[in-house]
């Protein structure tokens, strides 16, 4: 006797043809079942590229908990959870969350736009009317960076979609969300230079990020997709179109790698949904970029079957080890001086 | 009985508690801080000379007369005892030594913030610096482990006293934050070290609590700085913001992070950056931050 076919018993979901007839039924539903579901009182917060502004709506939209730390009249109306705008890239993500944890303090400050109104260059459109000076840019920035801090530490899920890897970055290593050229900028930006990030960069600044993130919030999870909206250009030497395949090929390698590394991670197939060879006609819309309403909404539903419920069931954080800490003879010096220190307070006592 | 005790800031506490736990005991008691100048000593070593027992937190050479080995022969025994520290709840909490001998003052007194004080260093601004009151940074400088390590610190220190310190630790962590600030316990914990010292020099019978008995908390209105939210988060308890100058009307006297910081620049900006270097811990703070 041969030895088994190592197929025959897989289930369903992993053959073309069971794929292709739900295709021919509506949409493919390619979502590995996830081992939690989010409540409507868990706090979500969605970050990325265009995309993730769509699962935002949605889930506002479906009465869940978008958590939103920042919000300002004086900011373009998008459903951002903090008004950072979109995050392109991976490391633009890693550097957000150091910013806002006062670890990072790059030296791209302030530019000045042709209308000599300041503008933030991580966040260069989002405010529309600008600043009236660097310090007002700066300011803005602080309670910013304050609420993103926040959004990070109370969030129980993060969407994350990843969206480019060809980034502009600054002299300080900044990776800017557009370069300075882009809005004719004046004053205050450094030359910026191209760089495409490669698909270890990506890894590694999504293992760093994860490490990080969780090192804020132990219990959070996060829900990585790659968005399918195809490169508006590309600054290689070659076509648009390479370069869009090259560069969702990285995103969607290094979101997988991210996934099978970290336990908190969760892929979701959003991008496979709308650009398979079995997604509907009308995926995208009129302009062949855009993805149509029509799609996003049976992605949201494919996001809602697998994801969403009336009742979370999120793993808590898991507990921190108990296990009785090394004392080095430093510290057992400083706490015995410390313990020697006379207090002056008592003639102070106003009391 | 006359039991002296010349102690820290913990000297009244102490001594009231003792005074109810040993039935017809006098108990002078006298902050060591107050006993700087030789006349001080002078007047203080008068009433507690010839004490049956003296407890003392232990003085060094400078305070003449009641020096430990000076004063021993005063008194008919001297027993030394650590004053209470604990950072636990307070692990950014710094005392910063200045060349005189004394420490800086700034807007909590003594008290200073290690991470404000390594940001000013490093050239942040004070908003800057607000950043930095996160889970990140303090899990990086271990402050989110300083409990367990000041459980264990401060259990080795009394043990070297004799005092087991292992069940009053877990009575105080029932109750929540059982220190107002590093080196000002609650009541109830001066309540409970006076039960163990009382033990250890056999005043008491082991075994059993003081439960009954309530001391004057006479730290409370102090200064101090908050458990801050991401470390109280992490050991289950409640969690402030403000930092409280002193005084009364606690709401009142107390300074937002941001208002807290930018008077912790003004009494650093006082001072030559060499001088103020020498807080410790510091070191973490700046190579976190570089």
């Amino acid at each position: 006797m041969g030895a088994p076919h190592p197929y025959r018993r897989l289930p369903p979901q992993r053959f073309w043809r069971h794929a292709a007839r739900e295709a021919a039924e509506g949409v493919p539903d390619p979502v590995t079942p996830p081992d939690f579901r989010i409540g409507p009182d868990d706090a979500v917060a969605t970050a990325g590229s265009c995309f993730a502004q769509h699962i935002a709506a949605h889930l506002k939209a479906g009465g869940f908990n978008l958590l939103v730390t920042e919000t300002d009249a004086g900011a373009v109306e998008a459903p951002f959870s903090a008004l950072y705008g979109n995050v392109y890239t991976a490391r633009q993500m890693l550097q957000l969350a150091r910013r806002a944890h006062g670890l990072w303090r790059p030296g791209e400050q302030a530019w000045r736009r042709p209308d000599g109104r300041w503008v933030d260059p991580f966040r260069p459109q989002l405010f529309p009317a600008g600043f009236e000076t660097p310090e007002a840019v700066a300011s803005a920035r602080l309670s910013h960076l304050a609420a993103v801090e926040r959004l990070l530490a109370e969030a129980r899920v993060l969407v994350l979609t990843l969206g480019l890897t060809e980034a502009w970055l600054a002299p300080c290593g900044a990776a800017l969300p557009v370069p300075p050229g882009v809005l004719g900028i004046e004053e205050g930006a450094g030359e910026a230079r191209f760089h495409n990030f490669t698909f270890e960069e990506v890894v590694a600044d999504l293992d760093a990020l994860m490490e990080e993130l969780l090192e804020d919030n132990p219990g959070l999870r996060v829900i990585l997709t790659v968005s399918p909206v195809p490169l508006v250009a590309t600054y290689e030497a070659r076509h648009v179109l390479e370069s869009n395949t090259l560069s969702k090929a990285v995103l969607r390698a290094a979101a997988g790698r991210a996934a099978d590394r970290h336990a908190a991670v969760t892929y979701f197939p959003s991008f496979e949904m709308v650009t398979s060879p079995l997604a509907p006609a009308d995926a995208f819309a009129a302009d062949r970029r855009s993805v149509s309403d029509a799609m996003v909404g049976r992605v949201m539903g494919v996001f809602s079957r697998h994801f969403l419920a009336e009742r979370g069931s999120l793993p808590n954080a898991p507990a921190a080890p108990s296990a009785a800490p090394d004392i080095t003879p430093e510290q057992e010096a400083a706490f015995r001086a410390r313990s020697s220190i006379l207090c002056d307070e008592e003639r102070l006592d106003p009391s | 009985m006359k039991i002296g005790v010349l102690f820290s800031c913990q000297h009244a506490m102490l001594a009231h508690a003792l005074r109810a736990l040993v039935p017809g005991s006098h108990v002078p008691h006298y902050d060591l801080a107050d006993c700087r100048t030789p006349e001080a000593q002078q007047e203080v070593l008068r009433h507690l000379e010839g004490s049956d027992i003296l407890i003392t937190a232990g003085a060094p050479e400078e305070f003449g007369p009641l020096h430990d080995p000076v004063l021993a022969g005063r008194v008919k025994a001297l027993h030394q005892f650590p004053s209470l520290s604990f950072g636990g709840f307070h692990p950014d909490t710094v005392h910063i030594p200045l060349p005189d001998g004394h420490t800086l003052h700034g807007p909590t007194g003594q008290y200073h913030s290690r991470l404000a004080l390594g940001a000013y260093l490093s050239g942040f601004s004070p908003g800057e610096a607000e950043l930095l009151f996160n889970r990140r940074v303090f899990s990086r400088l271990g402050y989110l482990g300083a409990f367990a390590l000041e459980s264990a610190l401060m259990t080795r220190l009394y043990a070297d006293y004799g005092i087991e310190l292992t069940e009053a630790l877990e009575r105080w962590r029932a109750r929540g934050v059982f220190m107002h600030s590093v080196n000002h316990p609650l009541n109830f914990v001066m309540v409970d070290m006076a039960v163990l010292v009382a033990r250890r020099l056999g005043l008491m019978q082991p075994g059993g609590w003081a439960d009954w008995l309530v001391v004057e908390d006479n730290l409370r209105l102090h200064p101090r700085h908050p458990v801050l939210p991401p470390l109280a988060r992490e050991l289950g308890v409640e969690g402030e913001t403000g930092f409280h100058i002193g005084g009364p009307r606690v709401a009142e006297n107390s300074l937002s992070l941001g208002q807290f910081l930018a008077a912790e620049y003004a009494a650093f900006q006082a001072r030559p950056h060499e001088v103020l270097r020498g807080a410790e811990g510091l070191d973490a703070v700046m190579t976190l931050l570089a």
